[in-house]
């Protein structure tokens, strides 16, 4: 038709049109969120959280329970009529693994469809010689683990990455596909997979929208709305909270994170290290609330647990304090995934990408007519 | 095909029968009865998804629009869309008459390709700005182009002076434009938040009927069409999105100065409004305003600050057109404020930057054209010399002037017309 065809290229964030296989995927994606979210659950209930009809729920359980994605896991009696059964996801349905590379080591994470961590190992960092041969023994571990239904690897890189000569940046990939060469691999920044693991099994699903930030020796921070990270003009750029510096507080908690031996409970943090976080973390969650409006402030990475817990109260409790004047004031909490957040996050990726009612599934991309 | 599926039940008993709205069924939670309208409707938490034939049709008219001329190949590489898909859907648009037909000049051998366009007379939308200081209401096209103008310089309209400001106005719309009024297919609303209830300095106390005010309901006897009420900044946000430079740079942050500073957040030309409906309260932020003090940002950039500094330094001016009449020292006066005010909004820009980093910055509202590009090229030169790596891209809004009318007046095309993904959801 077209004798001599423009390139077409797609506007930035413009909206793909839909068809019926991709809603329908996209509604098996819904119900198992919901099952997720909510179970246990009946098919009744199940149609009143998605307002799908009541024959597309029962068509999708069904396939969902051939495939042991779902168990049914009781039944009420005494109403009138059937008795009804609900609905939970069955944590042995599907398994992620999730890799985090570091520049001295790296961890590896197995992880079910509940989110549980059923294995957990250090493995050398990618340049290392062994590291190939130690994440497929980790590899064949898993397998034999979740007998062999794993929907993904998830890997979160060291940040910033360090630099490579031309075309070597992706040999530590290559080799992981080498190593799994039927396994798919999602790849995202700790930040995307911190809020991916957050939405997933913490508390992120239960917001519209929430501001996430990741401790770290320089905190990054960035916003999720429906469910999605926004990644903002510069995917690629790290976006420090504090630019110009490393908070001195930021090391000591890491320091004292690392420091903990297995089993043993960590110290508590100190004032003077609760009250320089405070004084850095107060006028920026002042403007985040005036700017954004967000539903809740989540706090997660590798801190000890329960001093996240403390600064994010203290938080909370002083900024009504210090910033009497802003017009909103979300809850600051500690994320669920609090120190595990990027690992279990980047295990999660897989999930997310394949399992999760996300915008990419609903919507045709340019040129895959179909 | 999938358009063809599903006669819309909702528009039967509609006033008037427009081919219009029974290609895109009016959302009836969209259309909201009443309210200042900065609450959205709650959204479901989880989106019902059934195919819905009106997404295809809505993106296929969004690449037509943004896209000036486009042939049905194109569409589809675009959309994503099957051929056939393509032909049915543009078949339906060509009958509502929002796209023409025009034969392109071949280029090349085989037969030439027709190609589509807008037809920027297919529809008109009207909006109207309520404000402290003035009543706008104005007729865009489908192109975006401003039809018609009427305008008011009214302090404290009450809902009563709107209201028959509304009823002179309305046929002097169809005279200047030339435009049949039935061919308007909505009306919006913008006006600020809290209008009756927060305290001004000279707000008479019968101004406080705003609060109790069906903003909604006010114009109905000019106008019974669906009509859409949404905060001021927001629609100036969301006019950008869709009109503005929003269609190359899809996530911004929108700066109002008006008589205080408002501001929007657009993430992929959708509004974020936040948890409560109070996200972009960017005049709340807190700026260094010397000598170790702290103020809020509209304490020192609007043009109420802007009016506070004139006036100190002995110059009175009448409300925003008072600035286009300034004498050499009023104008020095103003280039000062412009030159600090322009390091307020820089280090702003920094926390914008650090928490959502969007692809521009846009400044807007109803400080004079001019003095908004000088204030958006100082703010580049401060970013330039603190650190150019550390820059965002800052601008003027395109829609600066009459933007809050104009963003109204695209809310009726934004909810009958354009595609998103809020609508895909709760059809």
């Amino acid at each position: 038709m077209d004798s001599q065809p423009r390139t077409v290229r797609r506007l930035k964030a413009s909206l793909g049109g839909t068809n019926l296989e991709l809603t329908g995927d996209y509604n098996q994606r819904l119900v198992y969120q919901a099952i997720r979210a909510e179970g246990p659950v009946t098919r009744g209930a199940l149609t009143d959280l998605t307002r799908l009809a009541k024959p597309t729920i029962a068509g999708i359980v069904r396939r969902m329970l051939d495939s042991d994605l779902v168990v049914e896991t009781g039944r009420i009696y005494g109403g009138r009529g059937q008795p009804a059964v609900h609905l939970e996801i069955n944590p042995a349905g599907c398994y992620a693994i999730g890799l985090r590379t570091g520049a001295e080591d790296s961890d590896a994470v197995l992880i079910d469809a509940a989110g549980t961590m059923l294995q957990h190992a250090a493995i050398p960092a990618p340049g290392e010689p062994d590291f190939a041969s130690a994440f497929a023994a980790f590899l064949d571990d898993a397998r034999t683990a979740s007998h062999d239904r794993i929907i993904g690897l998830g890997v979160v890189r060291r940040e910033p990455a360090p630099a490579a000569p031309d075309g070597d940046e992706d040999r530590d990939l290559l080799i992981l596909s080498e190593a799994a060469p039927a396994i798919p691999i999602y790849l995202d920044s700790a930040l995307g997979a911190a809020t991916a693991g957050e939405t997933l099994f913490g508390m992120g699903g239960s917001f519209k929208s929430y501001y996430y930030i990741l401790m770290g020796i320089n905190p990054v921070g960035g916003l999720v709305v429906n469910q999605a990270l926004f990644k903002g003009a510069h995917p690629d750029r790290m976006r420090r909270l504090f630019p110009d510096r490393e908070p001195a507080w930021c090391r000591e908690a890491i320091a004292a994170a690392r420091g903990i031996r297995p089993g043993q409970t960590p110290p508590d943090c100190s004032k003077a290290w609760l009250a320089a976080a405070c004084d850095d973390l107060l006028p920026l969650l002042g403007s985040l609330n005036c700017m954004l409006n967000p539903g809740g402030v989540l706090m997660g990475g590798p801190f000890p647990t329960q001093w996240l817990a403390r600064l994010a109260a203290r938080c909370d409790d002083l900024l009504d304090e210090r910033a009497p004047h802003i017009p909103s004031h979300a809850g600051i909490q500690p994320a669920r995934l609090g120190s595990d957040a990027t690992l279990v996050g980047a295990a999660s990726l897989p999930m997310r990408a394949r399992l999760f009612p996300i915008e990419e599934a609903l919507l045709k991309g340019p040129d895959r007519a179909g | 095909m999938p358009g063809d599926r599903r006669p819309s039940p909702r528009n039967k008993g509609a006033v008037r029968v427009n081919p219009l709205r029974k290609m895109f069924p009016l959302p009836a939670q969209r259309e909201q009865a009443a309210g200042d309208g900065a609450e959205a409707a709650p959204a479901p938490e989880f989106l019902k998804l059934d195919i819905d034939a009106n997404h295809n049709q809505r993106v296929v008219f969004q690449e037509i629009r943004t896209r000036k001329r486009v042939t049905r190949n194109e569409l589809a590489a675009v959309t994503g869309l099957t051929k056939p898909t393509i032909v049915n859907v543009s078949r339906q648009l060509l009958q509502t008459g929002l796209i023409v037909e025009a034969e392109r000049q071949t280029r090349g051998r085989g037969q030439p390709a027709w190609v589509l366009e807008l037809n920027p007379d297919g529809a008109y939308a009207a909006g109207l700005n309520i404000d402290r200081d003035h009543l706008t209401l104005v007729v865009l096209d489908l192109g975006g182009e401003i039809r018609g103008r009427v305008s008011a310089e009214i302090g404290f309209a009450s809902p009563e002076q709107a209201q028959s400001f509304f009823a002179d106005a309305w046929p002097k719309l169809a005279t200047q434009s030339g435009i049949q009024l039935d061919r308007i297919i909505g009306l919006g609303i913008a006006l600020p938040d809290e209008l009756g209830t927060l305290a001004f300095p000279g707000k008479p106390a019968a101004y406080s009927a705003w609060a109790e005010a069906d903003v909604a309901g006010l114009f109905k006897a000019s106008f019974a069409g669906p009509t859409f009420v949404e905060n001021d900044a927001v629609a100036a946000a969301i006019g950008e999105a869709q009109f503005g430079h929003g269609l190359e740079a899809p996530s911004f942050v929108y700066i109002l100065i008006s008589v205080l500073l408002g501001g929007g957040i657009v993430i992929n030309r959708n509004y974020f409004r936040g948890e409560n409906g109070r996200s972009g309260e960017i005049g709340f932020m807190q700026v260094e305003c010397g000598m170790g003090a702290t103020c809020t940002l509209q304490e020192v950039v609007s043009i109420g600050a802007l009016s506070e500094w004139l006036k100190q330094r002995g110059i009175i001016i009448s409300g925003p057109e008072g600035l286009k009449r300034l004498d050499a020292a009023g104008a020095a006066a103003v280039d000062q404020w412009l030159e600090v005010a322009s390091g307020y909004l820089t280090s702003i820009f920094g926390q914008i930057r650090q928490f959502i980093d969007p692809d521009s910055i846009m400044l807007g509202g109803r400080l004079p054209e001019p003095l908004l590009d000088r204030l958006a090229a100082l703010c580049r030169n401060r970013q330039e010399e603190t650190d150019p790596a550390q820059r965002s891209d800052v601008r003027r809004a395109k829609l600066s002037s009459d933007a809050p009318a104009i963003g109204a007046a695209i809310l009726p095309f934004q909810n009958l017309l354009f595609p998103s993904l809020q609508l895909l959801g709760r059809a």
